[in-house]
This record gives C-alpha cells, structure tokens and sequence, in this order.
C-alpha cells in the first residue's frame, strides 16, 4: 500500500492580522495510505473540519506542504483543481448544496465539471447511484422531494461520481436516526470494501470510528493528540475524555469493572468483544 | 396526578395527496404533572408531528388535545395554550429572533405585555437558570450550538411555562453541546418541576427519563418506564431504534435485567462473573 | 471566518458616546449633516471639525479605524473636487492647456470634500458607539409619528432586527455551500460573464431554499413565543434621557447654532 496524502507541517490561521485571529490547524503531520479506512475524531472546534478542507486544496495552509501521489497540491489553480478530483469531500449536512432540476443532473454536475464525456458522466451517475442505493425511478425526481435520509444519498453520490481516489465524509451521519447511521455507515463500508477508495471519516462518534476505521486520528486543540489503531486508541480513553471526547458506553463499563478489580481488557469498543471477554472471564472465575 | 396534556384518539394527515397520509393515528395519551417523558421514534415515525400538537401548532384532523385542559382546536385558547405548554425545536440559529442574547430571552415576555423592569428580572433569572449569565450581552452567532441552544430554552423559559416540549434539541449538536443540553432540561424538570416532553431518537437521552413513549408509523407500540420499554429490544430494533449498550451487553449475555446506567450495568455483570 | 464580522461596525464600549441614548445621537447626527450642507463657512467648518474630533476623543475611537472607513469614498471625493476644481468658473489662478483652476473652484472643492469627509466621519462614529439593536430601537421611535399614516414601523423594525439577525447566519451558510460547490469542481473565477453568472446558480438555488426552510421555522417559533405584532408589546430596555443625554443635546445646538451664526455673518 503506498502513501496516498501526505501532510507536512501543515498550519492554518484564520483571519492573520485581525483581531479575530485564530489558529485552526496547528502544525500537522500525518501520512495517508492508499486503501486505508482512517477516521479524523476531535470535539467541536477540534480543528478537524478545517484540517480536511487542506485535503483538496479548498484552504491553502498558510504554512507547510500537502501532496497527494507525490505533488504538491497547491502550485497553481490547475493543481488546485485537480486536488477537487483526486480528493472528494462531502461536507457536514451535504444535502444543503443540492441544487438541480433532478438527482441525475445533480449527480452529474461534479463529473461534468470534470469536462468528462456525456456518456462517461451518464456511466459514473448510474455507478454512483448504484453504489448509495438510489434506484432509477428516484433519479428523475426532483432532489426537493426526497427524505432527507435520501436527500443525503444524493449528494454522497455526487461526490462518489467524480470517482475520486481518496473520498472524505465530513459528519456524514449528523442528525440521522440509529436506522440513518447505520444505512449510510454500511453504505460507506461497502463502497470501501468494493472499491478500496482510501476514505477518511471525520466524526465525534467514537462508536463509529472503532465500528469502521482501521486507524484513528484524534485531534485536539488544533494539533493531533493520538494516531493509531482503534485498540490503541480506547487504551488512552483517560486523554480521549480529557479532550471532551465520549468512549463507547460498553467500553466505559469495561473500565468500571477494571476499576472494580476484574481483570478485563479496557482497549475493547464492540458489543461482540465485550460479550466474548466476559464469558470467558466467567468461564475462569466460575 | 394532575394530567397537563391530553390527546384521544389524536389523528393527523397531511393533505390527501400527500403519499404519507397518515402521520398519526388514533394516538391517546396523558402526560402527567411534572413527569419527563421521552418521545421516541426514528425519523417519519411522527413523533415530531406529535409534538406540534401540543401546543396548537398543527391541529387534529381527528379526535382532541387538551392542553390544561383548554382544548387546542379553538383559536381563543391558543394564546393561553402556548404561554403554558413552550416548545424548542431542533435548529438553534432558526429561533433565535434578536441579535443580542438579553434581548432574544426577553421576546416573549415583550409579546405578552410584561413591565419592563418585570422582564428585567425574568430575563436575568432565566439566563441564571440555563447557565449564560454571562452571555446576555453577547451576539448569539458568536455562541456555541450548545450555548445557543440553551439560550432558546432560556427564551421559553422567560415565558415561565409549565410544560416544556423539545423537539429534537439535540440532533444538531456535538456531544459536549448535548452534555449541556440535557443537564439543563434535567434541571428544570427537577428543581423547578417543569414537566418535560421530550423527542428524541437518542437512546441514552431516552434511558435518563421517568417515561418513555414509542411512536411508529403514527402509533404508539410502546409506553412505559424506560426498563419496561427496552426489555423489548427486539422489537425496537425492528421498528429502527436501538437499545442503550448498557442493555444489549446483558441482553447478549442472556441476562434477565435492564441496566440504565453504567454502574447498574457493572453490578449486574459482578453477580455474572462470579456465577 | 466571515462569521467573525462585526455588524454595523458596532465596537462595545462604556463611554459617554456608549451610553447616549440612540435617538438621540441619531438626531444630532441628522442634524449636524444637515447643517453641514447648509454651510459654507471657514470657521465653520473648522468649529465642525473641533466637533467630530471631540467626539472621536470622548468614544475612544481609534482615528484608525475613521481612516478606513473614509477610504471606500476617497475616490468619490476626488472625483467630484477633481470636476468642482476645473469646472468652475470664476477668478483664474492657475491656467495650462485648455484647463483652468479657478479660486471659487478650488474653494467649492474644499468644501464639498470636507463635507463628505466629515459626513462619513460623524456617521461612522454613530455606527461604532451604538448597537445596531439600539439603532433600531431609535428609528422605531423616531417614526412612531409615521404610524398615524398607516406606515407599519413595528413592522419595519421587527424586519430590520430579523435581517441584521441573520446577515452572519447566511454569510456563514454561503461561504459552506461555495466550499461544497467546489469541492465538487465548481468554477467561478474563470469564463466571460455569462458562464460565472451560470456558475453562481449552484450557490443560489440552494441559499434560497435554506432561506425559505428557516424563515417558516422562524416563523414557527415566533408563533410559539406569543408573537403577535406590535400591538401591546413592552420591551425590555426602555429608552430613557439621562443627564449625558441633556448635556449631549445642549452642547451640539450650541455648536451647531454657532456654526450657522458664522456662516451668517460670514468670517
């Protein structure tokens, strides 16, 4: 698996030399692999909103470097543009920017932006259709008539159909009901398993960052506070709370048991592992 | 107990061509006096079309609110119904009216005729209550999501209801902000005994009230105390909620028992390891 | 972050300025434009330039900040002395090629651009020291006469408070749903006029909507906080006159009448 995005001492400054002065992004480094499933968590104002629009060239840092496959993204509107294609990005409440006459033609505006072929643009609508779980009748309706459980499928698709080699999901769940999260996290894991996009998810959901990632980066006050597997991450839940960060509920039991003298493993965050902890651990105590 | 809210037979359709006709069915509940009940429900199950009837916003097509006992359907009492029953919905920043956070609390009291030096105090106390004393100068674009949030609650409180409905107040914030949230609504139930309606599809949030109502398709399936309610897991997750994990780890386990909290939980499983 | 604007240029302070009341420094500053415009006077205007620099004194106003706000109308200002120097007749000072600097013309110039200057300064110094709230409040007052002819300034002002409300809230949105757009690969800094007046539809259909969705739940939610009108409504700061106000009052029709009495009889 080769490097994919690379960051190099990456720092932004909101509004430099206002009053309003504020640093969002505070000297990152981090490396991206290709095919790799990484979640960005951080509390609100955490800087990882701000960090992911370094992704695809949305925010120029004001210092320091990204590349992706090698190049620096940022040397001229041309590299710029090409970052948009590379890197998708679906913003927090995606369904806010649906704008067309119908979902096919919303779909189809990032690849016709690409100055792809219209059969080229007609292919990767239906592909990207598809792969969110929009059926063809929807794509003659109006985006405006959705659910908004649909609405957001809509514009997931709209960036999938640029086909990008790197796709970024800022929230996706944000506001959805358990059924909600769970089709659209599921959807993102099938996309993932079906086509190895490296996707990054940013979330303050640590339940879902440990269903999904095989890495997680935790942000913290503009810098990076922990990198590592979903494991070694829940081993540091004393930081992870410190940071205004929740742990899974089972794995706050895991560590009230600990707490209580039981000898449990506290790097746990599913139902599944806790369930097969515990029955062993009473398999030895009985 | 004294009832505050009253729904029989509460049936609600948008208009006919719309594809989801019914919105509520024949939904009959009380609401007792100082209860917090958690109105639960994924998202087009009702709950929050429910919600709009308590206090006159939308009206039954079918069967009767009593609010206080005034009947919702007859526009004299509207004024009296919303001053009693408030509402907070689910996007901070669409209700906030003013651009100064004293100036927002005091909206109601100004529409209902109150003296000046009268809203005055309201409005300090109101703002001592939800924690942004601090604030009452500040522009609410500048606030946090749970800060703004709270500043709605305060501008519902101002109007010194008895029955606070909220719908949704959390979906749109960070945990941290939800944290705030919830410990605020709490508060009021408690000390000021406030009775709280509250719709949600968090669990967690559902676990820490006296009652909870399920709502499906415009029915109600569920209605009881919180271990009563996600004793039925099953069904719940067939109808696209989820149960606390507190309550799926036992229930994975085999074990009988309902666990609200975390240490609940942890006393359960104690007894289990040692056999 | 746009969102970081400050509206209406309001910088909150506890001065004299600060604590005014609003109508009555929208009043003075009403008239003090107006006698402005009927003077044309060398001490005059040297006892209205003493006037705004007293007042940038007493609010604390960094003269800073009054540059910058001269200097979007700088261009107007040279524009029209640049015309008023040329193009009016009178006793010739200066002539080369076809142009002529006439006195009367360079003595209009002056005038007109310390005028402007001094407009923009004294309105600024309004904008700074008082909220946009307390403005609104003002101007409800002041046009209450109006609502004898029908004139609905509850209203009025209700719409003002609502839109200054929510300028920060659409600006925030705007600059989210641009990025959005990007993201997927729009354009707008290239291509002739029509294709960027294209290229900005993906930007309003989607404001428009977001528009429309929050002022129904506005509306909503002023139902459910008692909104009914202006009718019986009482609010929470009253507007009183103090004795900064009396003062206040007392001291620019005192300058203000001295400045006509000058221009009158004409030193």
């Amino acid at each position: 698996m080769g490097e994919i995005l690379k960051l190099e001492n990456v720092s932004y400054t909101y509004g430099a030399g206002t009053p309003f002065e504020k640093t969002a992004v505070k000297d990152i480094n981090l490396t991206f692999n290709s095919g790799d499933f990484v979640a960005i968590i951080g509390h609100t104002g955490s800087g990882k909103s701000t960090l992911v629009q370094h992704f695809n060239a949305l925010l120029p840092p004001t210092s320091g470097t990204v590349y992706i496959n090698g190049e620096d993204i940022n040397q001229s509107a041309a590299t710029r543009r090409a970052a948009r294609f590379a890197c998708g990005l679906v913003f927090q409440y995606p369904e806010y920017q649906l704008f067309e006459e119908t979902v096919f033609l919303d779909i189809a505006y990032g690849p016709k932006n690409m100055g792809l072929s219209e059969i080229e643009v007609k292919r990767r609508v239906l592909a990207a259709a598809e792969a969110v779980g929009i059926d063809a009748l929807t794509l003659e309706k109006s985006p405006f008539d959705l659910s908004g459980g649909q609405k957001r499928r809509v514009a997931i698709a709209g960036i999938i159909a640029m086909e990008p080699e790197i796709l970024v999901l800022d929230e996706p769940m944000a506001g959805l009901d358990p059924k909600g999260r769970d089709e659209i996290l599921d959807m993102i894991k099938n996309y993932h398993d079906k086509h190895k996009t490296t996707i990054i998810l940013v979330t303050h959901s640590m339940e879902d960052a440990a269903r999904m990632a095989n890495r997680i980066v935790v942000m913290c006050d503009s810098s990076v506070l922990l990198d590592g597997t979903p494991g070694e991450i829940f081993a540091r839940h004393d930081l992870l709370t410190k940071s205004g960060l929740d742990v899974p509920q089972i794995t706050s039991v895991l560590i009230e048991l600990k707490n209580r003298g039981y000898d449990v493993d506290t790097s746990v965050y599913t139902i599944e592992g806790a369930k097969e902890q515990l029955m062993k651990l009473r398999g030895k105590l009985c | 107990m004294e009832k505050v809210i009253r729904t029989e037979k509460l049936t609600f359709t948008y208009s006919a061509e719309e594809a989801r006709s019914f919105a509520l069915r024949k939904v009959s509940l009380d609401i007792e006096k100082g209860t917090f009940v958690a109105v639960l429900g994924h998202n087009g199950s009702g709950k929050s079309t429910f919600a709009k009837h308590l206090n006159g916003i939308l009206l039954p097509s079918e069967g009767k609110v009593y609010s206080f006992g005034f009947d919702t359907s007859d526009p004299e009492n509207l004024i009296n119904i919303r001053r009693n029953v408030g509402m907070v919905f689910q996007n901070p920043d669409n209700q906030l009216v003013a651009t100064v956070v004293e100036e927002d609390v005091a909206f109601a009291p100004e529409n209902m005729g109150v003296p000046s030096d009268e809203i005055r105090s309201r409005v300090d106390d109101v703002l001592k209550t939800v924690g942004m004393e601090k604030f009452k100068k500040h522009a609410p674009h500048m606030l946090s999501g749970g800060q703004k949030q709270r500043i709605a609650i305060a501008g519902i409180l101002a109007m010194e209801p008895n029955v606070l409905v909220m719908d949704e107040p959390t979906a749109m914030l960070d945990p941290v902000g939800r944290k705030e949230v919830m410990a605020t609504i709490h508060r009021l139930n408690k000390e000021k005994g406030i009775t709280v309606i509250l719709i949600t599809h968090h669990m967690d949030e559902a676990a820490q009230a006296d009652r909870i109502v399920v709502i499906n398709a415009g029915q109600v399936t569920h209605d009881g105390t919180p271990r009563e309610v996600f004793a039925h897991r099953k069904e719940l997750l067939d109808i696209g909620l989820a149960v606390p994990q507190t309550v799926e780890i036992l229930d994975e386990l085999g074990l009988k028992d309902v666990a609200l909290s975390v240490d609940e939980c942890c006393d359960i499983l104690e007894k289990y390891l040692k056999g | 972050m746009l969102k970081d604007i400050t509206l209406g240029q309001f910088f909150p302070g506890n001065t004299f300025m600060h604590k005014l009341d609003p109508r009555v420094k929208l009043v003075v500053c009403f008239v003090f434009i107006i006698v402005l415009f009927i003077t044309e006077n060398l001490a005059a205007y040297a006892l209205a330039a003493l006037f705004i620099i007293l007042g940038v004194k007493v609010s604390k106003t960094s003269p800073k900040m009054l540059l910058k706000s001269l200097k979007p109308i700088m261009f107007l200002v040279l524009f029209t002395s640049i015309l008023n120097i040329f193009y009016i007749e009178g006793e010739v000072l200066v002539r080369f090629w076809i142009l002529k600097v006439t006195k009367e013309g360079l003595m209009t110039a002056f005038y007109m651009t310390s005028r402007i200057i001094m407009l923009v300064c004294a309105t600024s110094l309004l904008m700074y020291t008082t909220s946009p709230i307390s403005l609104t409040d003002a101007l409800e007052h002041l046009l209450a006469p109006l609502n004898k002819v029908k004139f609905p300034v509850h209203e009025f002002s209700m719409m003002m408070t609502i839109a200054m409300r929510f300028i920060p809230t659409l600006i925030e949105e705007t600059d989210k749903i641009m990025a959005a757009q990007k993201a997927r690969g729009a354009d707008f800094e290239s291509g002739n006029i029509f294709a960027r007046a294209k290229a900005l539809i993906p930007i309003l259909v989607p404001l428009f909507v977001s528009s429309f969705r929050r002022a129904d739940e506005l509306a909503t939610a002023m139902e459910c906080r008692l909104y009914q009108g202006g009718e019986g409504r009482t609010r929470l700061n009253v507007l009183k006159l103090t004795k900064y106000d009396y003062v206040f009052m007392v001291f620019s029709a005192i300058s203000f009448v001295l400045m006509i009495l000058l221009n009158v009889v004409g030193i």
